[in-house]
């Protein structure tokens, strides 16, 4: 080479000069090939992944329908303060601080994000809670790349005043999500139910992309059909520069909303039960189609507003919701309340069924002694008379006669009496899609085989059971499916509240099918005779207040003994019209005065409502009832219409997240069986409360406290 | 390489080679510095404009540079040098601070880093006394001597501190002394006293003198690469991703994203961090064929040093060679992780138009070397 040849002998020590720095270069290009061709798709990936910026794109929750497409539940635009906590943190901020004289940055998240919320503060001129540095700290070390909420419902002047000064607000931005909204506020809120914030670590802690639903549905309707309401959230993969602006979209999956519920709730119905049903402090109502099962209302008071958990509920309110002795989360429509006499017509169903009565039969109204017990007619305390020698079904179930009852169930029998009581569901979950639903008892021979073995059905219990006492516990959703089973002639359907629920694209994804679960197996005219008397109870028996002008109106009252601290339940379970029937009504007050005159007026309320509301033209829209037919028609006020939240105070307490709400059990029937309903009685002498349930205080611990005979 | 280079040496007039490829490395380095910043708005944007007016400067100052016998710069070494050293204290007194580093005079406007010309004074200097015919290198006094010399810049320059220059200085020293012919047992000795001082710097035994925090953690920092990962790790972090992500043939002139989405920080991208914009938008075979270019370069001006008749002109010439290997080494070494994270510009490829001309007049110097073998006759 000739190269070396020019170097020469005398110059070895250039030579080696030489040699040092092309080994130089050689060490250089070593390097060069480990990193760049050895290391290149390591290195590759790492700068992809720096560079990629996963943004979670939250889906809109599904819309909750009544029966006519009025939207119950829906999803509004909102506006929401983010933070770009990684952003804010990249810049660093200098903030002279005592140990930063030379103003270099200063990475730390707290420092930062409590300038950058102050700054936010002035211009935006809004007062923001104060940083919450934990939080912040953690949702960083979760979520790098998600923003994090400083606010929710942020009010539109607000987000103007954010655009005008953005330029000088970085690492703050205004995202805009689907928020949940009631329109109709307080109304049917117990049926929907409501929605709740999800802690963040619930989702994937090993993945920093992972973000899981931000609301997930917490009671009613949006709970056991959260799977739909759900949606599919999308997800937006972008290259972002270290400015966290976007250069690029690298995977992009829209998000997919959730689907449309469709309820079987006439949401006008549900208007006029929730006015009449208002100003009582403790009760529930429920409308049901006799023909097919559909719940056409269901009313719990007292109410609370859902939209109040949106975006989260706040401390104070909470506390209120759950401290009020009047339980305004308790879904009383499916809580369980011992039946009183709305109870006699399973006896009378269950005598005829197996041919020990018929409409003829007749029992004298008096005294039945079983043991050293007296069993007197509501009657009988009340005035000191009695129904009469020979009281029929008619007449039996019109003036809801004691007597009549006591020995109809003795000759029916106990487990007969069980067995159609089974057959109408009670003690049984009807299976509606509701949260906390509670089963009730169905008492009798097999119930307290299973339950107290040792005792045995006697008589005592027949005659307890067949007038609504003792073990009976129904809910007031099985009375209204149990009164049209009565309209209706027979036929047993399964109470359905969702109807069909609907996707984006408006193909059918689920479908509640209609199902019959029995037929009674009873003579068209024996099950007309218990019609009959329900009819004559509204015409001329206990439930005349109940009477509807032009509408033949059925019915029976109840009034249950007060048990505990919830006091008396009233009852009345009412069909109509009477000749072709189209409802079912059941009407519970608790501690009301009497079936007959706490609830059977607003039964007759409710009738006229329903009644009175406008056909609607062929092709027309259903919509929803104004203020002025409810106010006009019926005469009572009615939940005013809610007007979407649009504008929320902001305040600290709006940020707090609650964890799940447990509805509380009514305390009344905690224990289903019946075991602990021995409270102390405090009888007032009413109709229907028959005077030997003091006497008879021993059936409610048949094995400790002996028998109907001590 | 079949090419008779000694027969291409031989010729009177420039070697064409070290033209063409500082030409090279120029038109590389504008282009670079151009994508390194494209994606900036405003005067960034268009500082690739002033560098290539710099280059052409600088071009005009080579051929001039190299028209001149070197002998005169020779003649001159001691007056370049004790300028050179006056602009070094300048600049601690009315200095501009840049990163912590005093390190910038301003004059007439145009912004100078004395540090540059004191590498190339120095050399100059330590050249001509080395290489003058009455000094015997090998005489311990002589030796000192050459030490004094280097080491009043470099004490000056580490004053600022300027870390990155000062670095620079010792192998180019060391270079000078080597190839004069300065005994091993000497070249040793000063080595082992000058590590152990830095060792005595480096836990502050040394009164007077500190190192400051953030040049301690550059130079841990490149021993832990993953320490503190938002500051001076994040940058190292940053240029091995980019230089890495770029693999065997990169992503293309202007396709760099660590360098268009900012990881590479924008204030040394187009400066002391442009081999990682190069790396990742030319990969490994651009890379490589940069580095062939800067060898050649580098040979060539050991090749032109060793046919000098006159030992002062071959010790020019291996210092101004050492210099920009040095600058290479450790810039492209930083990029990669294996040399601490100092200040240092790539030659002829990073912005800054004072460096590219100083460069450029030292590339003429070794040219003056080659084509001026025999004093001139009408010499002054």
């Amino acid at each position: 080479m000739s190269l070396s040849d020019t170097f020469g002998e005398k110059d070895k020590r250039m030579e080696i000069l030489a040699f040092l720095m092309s080994l130089g270069i050689v060490v250089l290009t070593a390097t060069l090939w480990t990193l760049q061709v050895v290391g290149g798709k390591t290195y590759s990936k790492l700068g992809n992944k720096q560079g990629i910026r996963a943004q979670y794109l939250a889906s809109a929750r599904g819309t909750i329908k009544d029966r006519n497409g009025i939207l119950l539940a829906d999803s509004r635009p909102s506006f929401r303060l983010e933070l770009y906590l990684h952003d804010m943190l990249r810049g660093g901020t200098k903030i002279p601080t005592k140990k930063n004289k030379n103003k270099r940055d200063v990475f730390d998240i707290g420092t930062v994000a409590e300038s950058k919320i102050k700054l936010l503060s002035q211009e935006l001129k809004v007062p923001l809670p104060a940083a919450h540095i934990k939080k912040i700290q953690r949702h960083l070390d979760l979520y790098p790349f998600q923003p994090y909420t400083l606010i929710d419902d942020v009010p539109p002047e607000v987000v103007a005043r954010f655009y005008e000064k953005s330029p000088i607000i970085s690492g703050a931005d205004i995202g805009v999500v689907a928020t949940r909204s009631y329109p109709f506020g307080n109304l049917a809120a117990h049926l929907l139910g409501h929605i709740g914030k999800v802690e963040v670590q619930k989702t994937d802690p090993n993945n920093p992309y992972a973000y899981g639903p931000a609301y997930l549905g917490k009671q009613g309707v949006e709970k056991t059909m959260n799977e739909y309401l759900l949606g599919e959230d999308g997800e937006r993969l972008v290259r972002v520069d270290t400015k966290g602006m976007i250069q690029e979209e690298v995977k992009s999956k829209s998000p997919i909303p959730g689907d449309t519920v469709y309820l079987t709730i006439d949401v006008r119905v549900q208007q006029i039960v929730e006015s009449v049903m208002q100003p009582i402090k403790r009760g529930a109502a429920v409308v049901v189609d006799v023909n097919n099962g559909n719940i056409l209302s269901m009313v719990s008071v007292p109410s609370y507003n859902p939209n109040s958990f949106v975006p989260a509920i706040s401390k104070a309110e909470f506390k209120r919701l759950k401290e009020d002795t009047d339980t305004p989360m308790l879904n009383r429509t499916i809580s369980s309340y011992p039946p009183g006499s709305i109870f006699k017509p399973v006896i009378a169903l269950a005598g005829l069924g197996n041919g020990k009565l018929t409409g003829k039969s007749t029992f004298p109204c008096s005294t039945l002694t079983l043991g050293n017990h007296s069993f007197n007619c509501w009657i009988f305390n009340q005035s000191g008379g009695s129904h009469g020698g020979a009281v029929d079904m008619k007449a039996g179930i019109a003036n809801s006669c004691n007597g009549y009852f006591f020995r109809a169930g003795i000759r029916t029998g106990g487990q007969a009496t069980y067995d159609m009581g089974k057959v109408f569901g009670f003690g049984e979950l009807t299976g509606v899609p509701l949260t906390s639903e509670t089963a009730g008892v169905m008492p009798g021979p097999p119930w307290l085989k299973a339950n107290f073995p040792k005792d045995r059905w006697t008589e005592g219990y027949v005659a307890n059971t067949s007038i609504g006492e003792g073990f009976v516990m129904v809910t007031p959703l099985q009375m209204a499916m149990f009164a049209s089973v009565i309209a209706n002639g027979g036929v047993v359907h399964r109470p359905r509240l969702v109807d069909k629920v609907i996707d984006a694209d408006d193909k059918l994804v689920y479908e509640d099918k209609r199902e019959i679960k029995a037929r009674l197996s009873l003579k068209p005219e024996d099950v007309e005779a218990v019609k009959a008397g329900m009819r004559a109870v509204v015409e001329e028996g206990t439930g005349k207040k109940a009477a509807h002008p032009t509408v033949k109106v059925s019915g029976k009252t109840g009034t249950s003994q007060s048990r505990g601290r919830s006091g008396k339940k009233t009852w009345f379970i009412s069909f109509a019209p009477y000749d072709k029937p189209q409802y079912a009504l059941v009407v519970m007050v608790e501690n009301g005065d009497s079936g007959g005159s706490t609830c059977a007026p607003l039964a007759g309320q409710i009738w006229q409502g329903i009644f009175a509301i406008p056909p609607i033209a062929e092709g027309g829209q259903v919509e929803p009832l104004t203020k002025e037919f409810l106010e006009g028609g019926i005469g009572i006020g009615i939940p005013a219409m809610v007007t979407p939240s649009g504008s929320r105070p902001i305040g600290p307490g709006l940020e707090d997240e609650e964890d799940e709400f447990e509805t509380e059990q009514p305390r009344n029937q905690q224990d289903n069986r019946g075991r602990d309903l021995n409270a102390p009685q405090n009888l007032e002498q009413e109709e229907d409360v028959p005077d030997f349930i003091k006497n008879a205080r021993g059936l409610r611990g048949p094995s400790r406290r002996g028998n109907v005979g001590d | 390489m079949d090419w008779d280079l000694g027969k291409f040496w031989k010729q009177d007039w420039m070697s064409w080679t070290i033209t063409i490829m500082m030409i090279l490395l120029c038109v590389t380095g504008v282009l670079f510095i151009r994508s390194a910043q494209a994606g900036e708005e405003g005067a960034l944007s268009r500082v690739w404009v002033s560098q290539a007016v710099y280059m052409c400067i600088g071009l005009v100052v080579y051929f001039i540079v190299m028209m001149i016998d070197y002998r005169l710069y020779i003649r001159f070494s001691w007056l370049i040098y004790i300028v050179s050293m006056v602009l070094l204290v300048a600049v601690l007194v009315v200095g501009e601070e840049v990163n912590t580093t005093k390190g910038w005079l301003r004059i007439a406007g145009v912004g100078i880093q004395p540090a540059e010309p004191a590498k190339l004074a120095m050399t100059l200097l330590m050249a001509t006394f080395l290489g003058s015919i009455k000094i015997d290198p090998t005489r311990v006094f002589n030796i000192i001597v050459a030490l004094v010399i280097f080491l009043i810049p470099l004490g000056l320059v580490f004053l600022q501190p300027d870390f990155g220059s000062a670095i620079v200085m010792v192998p180019v020293a060391f270079a000078i002394m080597y190839v004069a012919g300065a005994k091993k047992t000497h070249l040793l000795i000063i080595a082992i006293i000058g590590f152990t001082l830095s060792l005595l710097l480096w836990h502050d035994f040394i009164p007077g003198v500190k190192l400051k925090q953030y040049q301690k953690d550059r130079i841990l920092s490149f021993t832990d690469h993953n320490r503190d990962w938002q500051g001076t790790g994040y940058q190292l972090r940053q240029t091995k991703i980019a230089m890495g992500s770029g693999g065997v043939f990169g992503k293309g002139y202007m396709k760099g994203t660590q360098s268009r989405m900012g990881y590479l920080p924008k204030a040394i991208r187009h400066s002391d961090a442009i081999v990682s914009v190069v790396g990742e938008e030319v990969g490994f075979l651009g890379c490589t064929a940069l580095l062939i270019v800067y060898a050649i370069l580098l040979l060539v001006g050991i090749n032109i040093g060793i046919r000098s008749v006159e030992k002062t002109g071959k010790l020019v010439c291996a210092g101004i060679v050492v210099i920009l290997f040095v600058h290479v080494y450790e810039n492209v070494g930083m990029a990669l992780g294996i040399m601490p994270i100092t200040g240092i510009p790539l030659p002829l490829i990073s912005n800054g138009g004072s460096f590219a001309i100083i460069v450029m007049g030292a590339l003429g110097i070794i040219q003056s070397v080659n084509i001026h073998p025999k004093p001139q006759k009408n010499f002054i």
